[in-house]
């Protein structure tokens, strides 16, 4: 064994080790930009996921008939002539009903929005490790896509991109514990920040801190993006507040809000791509720092 | 004779790749194989079970390549998995060359310990050191159930390798 050590293979596996490592420390210093290597796997494995992704939600749509067995047979008595017709077409039918209606969807999003600049993608994969259910999307940088892009459905705030290849690019969600959003309550306007507690990420819930002690926010209230900042478009719906509870310290409120998008089965996405006031907050930090700059000189 | 040999090898490594990028495939697809939110991470079992065939070297470069597809999957810092299978496969490698015997027992021993050490890492690099709250449950919701329900593919895929390998090395005399 020692004999490994102080061979040519040894010395190999230690190079690509250290190469290994070089290309982590860059991934850590350039935060979000995928490496040469992820993009080759990218550009290999996005149709293979594609492919498994669309079977696989085949027969999860099919086993689902099964489990909800009851329901679907008192339907199936009321409307057995109809669907005994239905059922020659139902092969394409189901195909372009669920294509129609995210169209819809995206539309009435973009005429409520014409500023948005987005890209619709899809769920292509789900990474096995995640605790947030993060997931990968098959459009990267070569459809217009960067970092920290806004992701929603037509129901609201899904997350940001975390990570971009050429074919893919890696989404973070409103879970997660490391992504902070400027949020405000649609009926009292106080602002706070919504972030995730794995605690809560398990029921699907996310959280929304520092309110004041003396909110008056109750259940059902909407949370919506406040645009502070200019990293995330003004408005757009992040959930609904199913409980407001008191900080350990004491000093301030947090709400439990419930996503209005279903992050854990989110099939189809925008990524908004550009929007009015995007990065205006480091604009105006930007130009603060150049006019003291000037003044000084 | 030795082209024939080359030859060998490369299908023989061609058929592991084929078989480690169809689980790594079949493991990122959203609901399949899923129970109760949690996935396996066979991928993992897949490199340690090649290594314990192929040796130190061949093992460690095909940990390296499954760490390499993990890490553009996965959520943590690039190169996490890469390097820990690399490091991981080459000591199993070695273990099985000089102390310890090719066989299924020993395959979940392997398995059991890659898994568990990228787990136990990636939960305090990734959430104890940042103090976030109650992430205990990330270890006992998430990470232990995954390393226990990895460890029901290392029999399959023991044998997928194990056939592989039989099969190549008879065929191409490669021994």
């Amino acid at each position: 064994m020692e004999d490994f050590f102080k061979s040519k293979k040894f010395k190999i596996l230690l190079a690509f080790l250290v190469i290994i490592f070089a290309f982590a420390l860059r991934g850590a210093y350039t935060g979000g930009l995928a490496s040469f290597s992820d993009n080759v796997i990218g550009i290999i494995s996005v149709p293979f996921q594609r492919i498994s992704s669309s079977i696989s939600e085949g027969v999860y749509s099919f086993l689902n008939v099964f489990l909800n067995a009851s329901n679907i047979s008192k339907e199936n008595e009321e409307l057995k002539a109809k669907i005994e017709e239905m059922n020659k077409k139902l092969v394409d039918y189901d195909k372009f009903k669920r294509e129609n209606e995210n169209l819809k969807e995206f539309l009435e999003i973009k005429e409520q929005n014409p500023e948005f600049e987005f890209e619709t993608a899809t769920v292509i994969g789900r990474d096995a490790n995640s605790k947030f259910y993060s997931f990968t999307i098959d459009k990267g940088s070569l459809n217009g896509i960067e970092l920290r892009d806004t992701v929603i459905t037509s129901k609201g705030l899904v997350g940001v991109v975390n990570e971009v290849g050429i074919s893919y690019s890696k989404v973070i969600t409103v879970l997660d514990a490391s992504l902070d959003v400027g949020t405000y309550i649609s009926t009292t306007r106080d602002v706070g920040i919504v972030t995730g507690r794995i605690s809560e990420a398990e029921k699907g819930n996310t959280l929304m801190t520092f309110l004041p002690k003396d909110v008056e926010a109750k259940k059902g209230d909407i949370v919506l993006t406040s645009g502070y900042g200019g990293n995330y478009p003004k408005d757009i719906i992040v959930g609904e507040i199913t409980e407001i509870r008191d900080e350990t310290h004491g000093l301030s409120k947090y709400a439990v809000i419930k996503p209005a998008s279903d992050i854990k089965n989110v099939k189809d996405v925008l990524v908004i791509k550009s929007f009015l006031g995007e990065n205006k907050g480091r604009d105006i930090i930007d130009e603060k720092e150049n006019t003291e700059k000037t003044n000084q000189k | 004779m030795e082209n024939n040999k080359n030859k060998g090898i490369a299908l023989k490594f061609i058929s592991y790749f084929s078989v480690i990028f169809i689980i790594f495939i079949l493991q990122n697809t959203p609901h399949f194989l899923e129970i109760w939110g949690v996935k396996p991470n066979a991928i993992y079992v897949a490199a340690a079970v090649t290594a314990m065939y192929e040796g130190e070297f061949a093992g460690g470069i095909v940990g390296m390549i499954t760490g390499m597809l993990c890490d553009y999957s996965s959520y943590p810092i690039h190169g996490f998995n890469a390097m820990l299978l690399l490091i991981c496969c080459t000591a199993i490698g070695l273990a099985v060359i000089y102390f310890m015997k090719n066989n299924k027992l020993n395959a979940f021993t392997f398995s059991a310990a890659v898994l568990s050490l990228r787990g136990f890492l990636e939960y305090y690099f990734v959430y104890a050191i940042w103090k976030y709250e109650k992430s205990e449950i990330i270890l006992y919701r998430h990470i232990i159930p995954t390393i226990l329900y990895s460890l029901l593919f290392v029999i399959p895929i023991f044998f997928i390798i194990g056939k592989i390998h039989t099969y190549f090395t008879c065929k191409y005399s490669l021994d």
